[in-house]
């Protein structure tokens, strides 16, 4: 599958939407909630709620994860949870593979 | 069916489909319609244009005239009597794979930045400006069948000793695991971006028979000694391509076995439509021609055995 590098770049430059992901991929194929999330990653539940779904002008519509395809959205008894889809796996699997080259060189 | 097949019906496909972007990219430059039936210079016809790099269209206009579908006679330019048909069997279309459709696309994108300038920051064709995306590219089809074709040829298995020319980031670890632990890979490559990727990569499986190294073949190569060499889509990056098969040649082992999977431009008519897009990259030559190399392999002063396998590929024997 094609992943458009320009993509990957964005997340890797990201920090806050790549810790979410290293977790989400930690704890795969479990999902968690934003709290949990937040409190896992140590950080804000607002801005965590802004990467995942975006939130006013942060994150908008085209960079939020769950827009990107790479987070999606598990609704049950009323509450809502979070897990990586396969598409986001794959999309971390590179990441991980990528980040001495991209500290290096881009 | 065998991965030399696949590989050569995907080859065969990828140019085709190159062939028509290239229409198509003509189509939305609006070449078609500017030019004279009595002809127009080429560089009147860039100056038509509305994009910046004049010398890009000029290069597409060139490629056309290569292909036949435009003639150049005195220095103009003038539409000619090219016809082209293809035909779509469903026995071909069932061995094609899907991969590759949105690397063209990429190609495709690529290119139309290209026309406003060639260091566009969307082009992500140079190796190390670029690693990520030849990475996604070295991981989709038909590459994976070519490394199929190389492992299943040169017999790849525990202990063999090979060295891979232009190893790129996904063939150290999807064929140096097949000669570990006890064998030898060394992957040789002059893009350290390329070579990052493929160092984490090796690292995280553990192939620690698996060694990098950073080489301008054309200045330096590895000591002697090695069962197989191989040369997977490398060639079309030198000049001389000759002077690079001798340097593998003689970095193999009496009995051992090189193997140079190509495009080779005699088999595959539509090629010059790939060449457009592959000159993104700035080091790209030309795919070889497979006749050239055999004349020249005939020259040899080593004794050696010749097969040609498909298409796309040749293996060679070294006796002494």
């Amino acid at each position: 599958m094609f992943i458009d590098p320009f993509v990957l770049r964005s997340l890797n430059r990201s920090e806050l939407r790549k810790k979410i992901l290293m977790y989400l991929n930690e704890i795969y194929p479990s999902p968690t909630y934003l709290s949990e999330l937040a409190r896992a990653i140590k950080s804000d539940p607002s801005n965590v709620k802004g990467a995942l779904i975006g939130l006013g002008n942060r994150y908008n519509g085209h960079s939020s994860l769950v827009s990107l395809g790479l987070v999606e959205v598990v609704e049950k008894d009323g509450f809502k949870y979070y897990r990586l889809t396969e598409y986001g796996k794959q999309v971390v699997k590179l990441l991980k593979s990528y980040q001495p080259y991209y500290s290096r060189y881009t | 069916m065998k991965p030399v097949e696949l590989l050569d019906a995907n080859l065969e496909a990828m140019t085709t489909f190159a062939f028509m972007d290239l229409i198509r990219l003509g189509l939305e430059l609006g070449i078609f319609q500017k030019i004279d039936p009595e002809g127009t210079s080429l560089e009147a016809l860039a100056q038509m244009t509305s994009v910046s790099n004049k010398e890009r269209v000029k290069d597409l206009l060139r490629t056309y005239v290569s292909l036949g579908v435009l003639e150049e006679e005195d220095g103009l330019i003038r539409p000619s009597n090219f016809e082209c048909s293809f035909k779509a069997q469903k026995r071909d279309l069932k061995k094609l794979f899907p991969d590759w459709i949105s690397i063209l696309d990429e190609l495709h994108k690529m290119s139309e930045y290209s026309f406003i300038s060639k260091e566009h920051p969307k082009i992500l064709m140079d190796f190390d400006k670029g690693s990520d995306f030849w990475d996604m590219r070295l991981m989709s089809e038909p590459y994976p069948t070519s490394r199929r074709v190389v492992s299943e040829l040169l017999k790849l298995e525990d202990g063999m000793r090979v060295v891979d020319f232009g190893c790129g980031s996904v063939s150290p670890v999807e064929l140096g695991a097949l000669v570990g632990p006890n064998g030898k890979y060394v992957g040789v490559d002059f893009s350290p971006g390329l070579l990052t990727i493929a160092e984490t990569r090796a690292r995280e499986e553990g192939l620690d028979w698996v060694t990098l190294r950073e080489i301008d073949i054309r200045k330096a190569m590895p000591k002697n000694g090695y069962d197989g060499v191989i040369m997977s889509f490398l060639l079309e990056y030198f000049k001389n391509p000759q002077e690079i098969i001798e340097k593998g040649l003689e970095t193999l082992n009496p009995g051992g076995k090189m193997i140079i999977v190509e495009p080779f431009r005699e088999n595959f008519p539509l090629i010059t439509s790939m060449e457009f897009f592959e000159k993104l990259t700035p080091e790209f030559h030309r795919f070889p021609s497979v006749s050239s190399i055999l004349r020249f392999l005939e020259d040899s002063p080593h004794d050696l055995k010749v097969e040609q396998v498909g298409r796309s590929v040749l293996l060679i024997t070294l006796f002494s």
